[in-house]
């Protein structure tokens, strides 16, 4: 019956360890990149395979590109807060309506140019290959890639063709 | 040959078991206790084995031998060892998309942060 106690303790106390050795290596490189300065830099440092030479360009192009990104966000809130007030007093497209509404578009193209310039800056300091990977990245999962238009169900079921706006 | 022989000294044997009459007579109402005995057993609830007790022979008679010892720890070995497998890739996957995401955010404002 000892034997057999031990035999069984020894199982379950092996299982355990083998559970947190395999958790904790497998969990290695995300404990890592959590724990660094800039989690979301380290994960494009593991993510595309950069080196230290890379990884200290691309976060000085990082920490230039932040802040007159923030201005432009800065500039386009402020758009948002004179469009709002100007609404709220008007009856029909006034030209001040018309204005606000180039304006803001206008900001709004120059903050995505200025976004696309630094992901080819970016992708430029990437081995090629890399770089390929990283541009296709920021094409699926930043605003580059709009979303489809869509009016809804019910527009869709009333129309033959897919309401489209330019 | 053997068979012919064996039947020539049998023959008084026979003889004597034809003349012998048992003396002894059965117990009063034997074939009703024969029956009575039967139906009782028949009735009678089968005794049952514990989960316990099962346990218990297993890890005093089968757990110690060393083949099934070695195969059981083998066994919960590898159990250990693939489910941490399995949860850190989960993990991994977990944090490479959110980093991955916080990565998108801090260079596009136009991202909408998902809510939780």
């Amino acid at each position: 019956m000892k034997r057999g106690l031990l035999i069984l303790a020894l199982g379950v106390v092996g299982a355990v360890v083998a559970y947190c050795c395999f958790y904790l290596m497998g969990t290695a490189k995300p404990r890592a990149m959590m724990q660094s300065p800039q989690p979301e830099l380290a994960w494009l440092k593991h993510e595309f395979n950069l080196g230290d030479a890379e990884f200290k360009r691309i976060s000085e192009l990082h920490a230039g590109y932040l802040p007159q990104c923030m201005e432009r966000c800065r500039r386009i809130d402020e758009l948002n807060d004179k469009l709002s007030n100007t609404l709220a007093s008007a009856t029909q497209v006034t030209p001040d309506i018309e204005t606000l509404l180039k304006e803001r578009a206008q900001m709004r193209a120059t903050c995505q140019s200025e976004m696309l310039k630094h992901f080819f800056e970016v992708s430029r300091t990437m081995p090629p290959e890399q770089g390929k990977r990283y541009l296709a990245w920021a094409r699926d999962n930043t605003c580059l890639r709009e979303q489809a238009m869509d009016h809804g169900a019910d527009n869709h079921a009333a129309t033959t063709a897919p309401a489209q706006h330019p | 040959m053997k068979t012919s022989n064996s039947n020539e000294n049998d023959a008084p044997l026979r003889a004597l078991l034809k003349e012998w009459k048992p003396e002894a007579s059965l117990p009063p109402r034997f074939q009703e206790q024969v029956w009575r005995r039967i139906e009782r057993a028949e009735t009678a609830p089968v005794p049952s084995v514990s989960l316990a007790t099962v346990f218990a022979n297993w890890l005093t008679n089968l757990l110690p031998r060393p083949a099934l010892a070695t195969a059981y720890v083998a066994v919960l070995l590898v159990i250990g060892a693939s489910v941490g497998w399995s949860q850190a890739r989960q993990e991994t996957a977990r944090v490479t998309g959110e980093l991955s995401a916080r990565y998108a955010q801090a260079v596009d404002p136009y991202q909408t942060t998902p809510q939780p």
